[in-house]
């Protein structure tokens, strides 16, 4: 290429692209936004409409109470150790959550560490799968500690619920406490039984000598 | 409301509207007391006023129609929400920028830091003096026009030296070389092709340069021969360069500087150089639409003669039917401004300096000796009175064919001679590898 | 000056002031629309700074693309330099070594400004938080955080409702109303940064956010219509003591 070569691929390459770009402009079909709206503009149950949202985002997670058995397999593979899981097995709190299994007070996810890896949802057991990651992607707050999801209400983490939480606890100690003495008691009592048992067999042994000794 | 001042302007000033100003209450005392000191006061005050509200609003309208055009070119849609269409945006930029804290560099120097701007504003502001907007809408139709418009367009490398060497800052500093380099480079073509159109119209005022490209399109002097058809690509290629517009942005460029010379600048004092780089570029386009298109002039030849016979009420008619025409060409050429920013990318500073120096510069001093000696030769009537047509036909055909050849197909790019992977056998080859076979 | 010698003057508005109720009302509407004005002007135009430090800064990019257009919403020009912007969205992890110039950042953009801290990394350290000896947990150690973001990375949208958040945050504030108490809201001290020495972290209060730093032409329009005693005219805000 030489001088004169040049200047003309210059002008030749420059209009191409300004062809380009102008085909874009007067072409209304090449826009792709997708209007968010604001939400003043928003109207009534219109809330964070995107479309075309792909069927694996990975978004704010959601709860089915109902399923929870609270074995905490989310809670111990979660990388950042952003789930909270208080409740009992063992008998009713009142006011918490009832499920099938286990009777729930709080499930908190800390969405100031959440990385949204889908680890606790893998580690979910499959014979009662309840946590799951919605299609919600909004979680943005003015401060830290509202960054917080009770997913139990599907709201942020409140100050009263965190009240009821704290209450709760005692409750829970109390019931696992009783279950400790009940099974104390069982484990005592089937001891006892046991005890019986043996020193009954020893008097029935003692009274026929020939039988047991074989059996030993 | 514009249209009306600069009329009013305009029109006061030719004596057409009996405007009796010696009436006003204050104003009549002192114009009757010192008329010497206090008519051109009051022009003068008229007169900037005029300027400064014209390029304020042409400034927000091309903001906004500059980031329109970026979004459709991009596919987006642009500001939508701030007023209908997002109209109100660049109102609410400037009324923001004004509201923003002032912050001076504890180490910059301050006097210059502060007068940086004001100097840049300046520059730009006095181009306006000269423009030719209509038969009589002109501030000052000097005779030394041109020149003047010339000699005030370096005031801008003054401010700009003070902003960035006032910053204190690296980037700041590094933005004023290039710009200063960049700027003074660019000088060169452009007087050269002002030379070039002041050769054919013997004359330096711009009023004198509209009026000798009345009549038919064809008269204006884009078309009055091959070679100052070229000159006025030449002259828009560096007016570019001169307004720091892409691809010549470099001292703005942000990813190497942060922001070029007015990385310390906030909120008034950078939307000064914000309205200067506006009202510049329509300054390098009305001034390319005098020198080349006709100015104010329709390039229909019998409104043209209308404009320049009619009187009284028809007189201020001609001078809007100016206004419009004038506004419609420098509005064009600032909107192919703003559609070549979205298409090219960034060029290096050598490659800047190669394009002056080495092609506009050359290129210009071939316009203004061939064109004169064309002049010289034809004469301007060489086949009678319709030889600014064919010239007109000479100059398009060239473009044409031009164009023609751009559009021809071309052959096919052999990517595999350029790009081929080398053979393993290429890459690995033994002096005695031919021996083995 | 004395407050009798300044005649052109407007005397501070509130309880101690002597002016009528007619004139209050008056000096009120005038402000509050004026009020009004400059805050549409501020959430109408706040242009974040071009300021990625990782993945999520490739988010914040797609925000500014063809898809969710920011240009929308006058967030458009991404300016490069600090002094010019008005909002700074840290997106991305913010490791020891880049604290400093995240705060140096931070302090040379002028007032009013805002920040988002966008992403989990930003947020509390994210996947950092555990284990990253280099990283630090929450970028509100540094810099005060308006808006958090939180994701990994989050959703061009969901970066979107955040500017949404600082837009309604700016809608709340008042700039030139002065009721005659001094009360700058400082944020309240952060339990995370006991020890450290500045208390910047968690934010203004966002309903109390009224009184930011005098700015510009407003600040001096404040402090002409509030604070015309010769006194302590050139005296900060900072002080928060009352007259």
């Amino acid at each position: 290429m030489g001088y004169f070569g040049d200047i003309y691929d210059v002008s030749k390459s420059i209009l191409t692209g300004m062809g380009v770009t102008l085909k874009y402009f007067v072409n209304p079909k090449t826009i792709t936004t997708v209007q968010y709206k604001r939400p003043e503009r928003r109207g009534e149950g219109e809330l964070h409409e995107v479309p075309h949202l792909p069927d694996m985002h990975k978004g704010i997670h959601y709860l089915e109470t109902e399923e929870c058995i609270m074995c905490w397999q989310c809670a111990n593979i979660c990388p950042v150790d952003c789930i909270v899981i208080e409740g009992t097995r063992d008998g009713e709190v009142e006011g918490a959550y009832q499920g099938n299994r286990a009777n729930l007070t709080r499930f908190t996810i800390d969405y100031s560490l959440c990385i949204y890896c889908n680890l606790c949802c893998e580690a979910c057991p499959e014979t009662s799968t309840c946590i799951h990651m919605g299609k919600e992607f909004d979680f943005t707050s003015y401060d830290q500690g509202s960054l917080v999801k009770n997913l139990l209400t599907d709201e942020k983490f409140t100050k009263e619920d965190l009240r009821f939480t704290t209450n709760a606890q005692s409750k829970i100690e109390e019931l696992a406490e009783e279950k400790k003495r009940k099974a104390a008691e069982a484990q005592a009592a089937r001891k006892a039984a046991a005890a019986a048992k043996k020193a009954a067999a020893a008097k029935k042994a003692a009274s026929t000598p020939d039988t047991p000794a074989k059996k030993d | 409301m514009l249209t009306g001042l600069l009329l009013a302007a305009g029109s006061a000033g030719r004596g057409l509207i009996d405007l009796d100003l010696t009436s006003l209450p204050l104003v009549g005392e002192m114009l009757a007391e010192h008329p010497t000191i206090a008519w051109p006061l009051l022009m003068l005050a008229i007169g900037c006023g005029v300027v400064i509200g014209y390029i304020t609003v042409f400034s927000l309208l091309a903001v906004y129609a500059e980031r329109k055009i970026s979004a459709f070119m991009q596919s987006r849609l642009g500001p939508m929400e701030v007023g209908p269409y997002g109209l109100l945006q660049t109102a609410a930029d400037g009324l923001k920028l004004l509201a923003k804290e002032d912050i001076i560099p504890r180490d910059a120097d301050k006097l210059l830091y502060i007068i940086g701007p004001i100097f840049v504003f300046t520059g730009v502001w006095l181009s306006f003096v000269v423009l030719p907007y209509g038969p009589d809408l002109i501030v000052a139709d000097l005779n030394v026009g041109l020149l003047f418009l010339a000699a005030v367009a370096s005031i801008e490398v003054v401010g700009v030296l003070m902003a960035g060497w006032a910053s204190n800052n690296k980037w700041a500093l590094f933005g004023t070389m290039r710009m200063i380099t960049q700027l003074v480079s660019y000088e060169i073509p452009i007087g050269l092709s002002f030379v070039a159109v002041v050769a054919i119209s013997g004359s330096l005022s711009m009023q004198e340069i509209t009026l000798d490209q009345q009549g038919w399109f064809w008269n204006w002097y884009l078309f009055r021969n091959p070679f100052l058809f070229v000159g006025f690509f030449l002259y828009f290629i560096a007016s570019l360069a001169e307004t720091k517009r892409a691809p010549f942005d470099l001292p703005e460029a942000e990813s190497e500087l942060v922001a070029g010379f007015h990385t310390e600048y906030t909120g008034m004092r950078f939307s000064l150089f914000f309205l200067a780089e506006y009202a510049a570029m329509y300054v390098v386009s009305a001034t390319a639409a005098v020198l080349f298109l006709g100015g104010w002039c329709t390039g229909f030849a019998f409104i043209d003669s209308w404009m320049m016979e009619s009187a009284g009420f028809q007189r201020v008619l001609a001078n809007v039917v100016g206004l419009t025409s004038i506004t419609i060409k420098a509005w064009f050429l600032v909107a192919v401004m703003m559609w070549l920013r979205w298409t090219l990318p960034r060029i290096r500073l050598d490659q800047v300096m190669y394009v002056c120096l080495k092609v506009l510069l050359p290129f210009s001093f071939g316009v203004l000796v061939f064109s004169t000696l064309w002049e010289l030769v034809t004469d301007g009537t060489l086949f009678g009175d319709w030889w600014p047509l064919f010239q007109f036909l000479i100059s398009i055909g060239g473009f044409g064919l031009l164009m023609m050849n751009f559009m021809a197909k071309e052959r096919p790019y052999d990517i595999e001679a350029d790009f081929r992977p080398l053979r393993h056998s290429e890459v690995h080859a033994a002096p005695d590898a031919g021996a083995r076979g | 000056m004395s407050e009798q010698s300044s005649g052109m003057r407007l005397q501070p508005l509130g309880p101690s002031g002597d002016l009528s109720d007619e004139e209050l009302l008056k000096h009120n509407i005038f402000i509050t629309k004026a009020d009004d004005l400059i805050n549409w002007a501020r959430r109408s135009s706040v242009w974040p700074m071009t300021f990625g430090l990782a993945c999520c800064a490739i988010e914040m990019m797609a925000t500014g693309a063809s898809r969710t257009d920011i240009d929308r919403f006058g967030s458009g020009p991404f300016r490069a330099t600090p002094r010019q912007a008005d909002l700074m969205i840290v997106a991305g992890t913010v490791t020891h070594k880049m604290a400093p110039r995240v705060k140096r950042l931070y302090d040379q953009m002028p007032e009013p400004k805002y920040v988002i801290a966008m992403g989990a990394c930003v947020c509390r350290g994210g996947p950092y938080h555990k284990f990253g000896y280099h990283v630090v947990k929450g970028v509100d150690l540094i810099v005060p955080v308006d808006v958090y973001v939180p994701g990994c990375p989050p959703r061009p949208e969901a970066l979107l409702e955040g500017v949404f958040r600082i837009q309604d945050k700016i809608r709340r504030e008042r700039t030139l109303y002065y009721d005659g108490q001094r009360r700058l809201t400082r944020p309240a001290p952060n339990p995370r940064l006991e020890g450290h020495a500045g208390n910047w972290a968690n934010g203004f209060d966002v309903e109390g956010a009224d009184a930011p730093k005098s700015a510009g032409f407003i600040g001096w329009l404040r402090e002409f219509l509030f604070e015309g005693h010769g006194d302590d005219h050139g005296h900060g805000h900072d002080d928060g003591h009352g007259h």
